[in-house]
């Protein structure tokens, strides 16, 4: 009787921890990123000569894949390994490196900027289920994270996983500000 | 016949000391799921033997994604 009532009262435990927000991954644009948008922090793409400063060289951009039970989300400020999948079954932890061809831009009156390429991984084992990518900027002493983005829970066993970015424009590209 | 490339795995409660490498096709149970809204497109491919995952892969798109305000005050 006892474990009948556990097998029913756990799944019950585990969606109200959901509801309750105690454990989830949240979309978002990082609230500390904003101030380092402001402040010049993240280089998405080089730009040309000015008056005060030049930023001739890109900054590298990560992506990491995140457990569905962890809590990332617009609090956050540096990526760390809290919640990241395990460095197991071909996944390494601080993610991959996004492909940044294309440099921001505007569409309208909305600037955007997408990676230029899909993030994959190959032959991965995930660690568990996971709905979360962080994006941060590597080449930041301190791995500023600059957004959340989710999706629906996976879990990956021996096969490959891609994430395919959004077509970049001023309604649907990674990063808007609109 | 098709064989499916398996690695050895040690989780669903497939037995650690039976290694699968390749394994006939025939004999897995293959599905595909789907999930298609406002905010990705997703394809998951899976492959059950016996009711167990020995395989499964997602391909995600994402469509719509953050974005944040700008606002610029007035002087008044």
């Amino acid at each position: 009787m006892r474990r009948i009532l556990q097998f029913i009262l756990w799944p019950l435990a585990a969606y109200a921890e959901r509801v309750l927000l105690l454990y989830a991954n949240t979309q978002a644009l990082c609230t500390a990123a904003k101030v380092q948008f402001l402040n010049g922090s993240h280089a998405f793409g080089a730009q040309a000569a000015n008056g005060t400063r030049t930023v001739t060289t890109k900054d590298v951009f990560k992506l990491a894949l995140f457990l569905a039970s962890a809590s990332r989300g617009a609090a956050d400020t540096v990526y760390d390994t809290t919640g990241e999948l395990a460095g197991t079954g071909n996944y390494t932890q601080g993610g991959v490196t996004l492909t940044n061809a294309t440099a921001p831009t505007n569409d309208g009156t909305t600037a955007h900027w997408t990676p230029s390429a899909s993030a994959s991984w190959t032959n991965l084992t995930s660690s568990g289920a996971f709905d979360a990518a962080v994006l941060y900027n590597d080449s930041a002493t301190a791995k500023n994270e600059v957004s959340v983005h989710t999706f629906s829970s996976q879990s990956i066993t021996a096969a490959d996983f891609t994430l395919t970015m959004p077509t970049n424009n001023g309604t649907t590209g990674l990063i808007r500000i609109a | 016949m098709a064989l499916t490339k398996i690695i050895k795995l040690k989780r669903n409660g497939w037995p650690e000391d039976e290694p699968m490498t390749e394994i006939e096709e025939s004999r897995l149970e293959y599905s595909e799921h789907v999930i298609d809204n406002d905010d990705e497109h997703t394809v998951a491919r899976e492959w059950r033997l016996e009711g167990k995952i020995v395989k499964r892969g997602a391909h995600v798109t994402l469509k719509k994604n953050v974005v944040a305000a700008a606002m610029a005050a007035m002087f008044s």
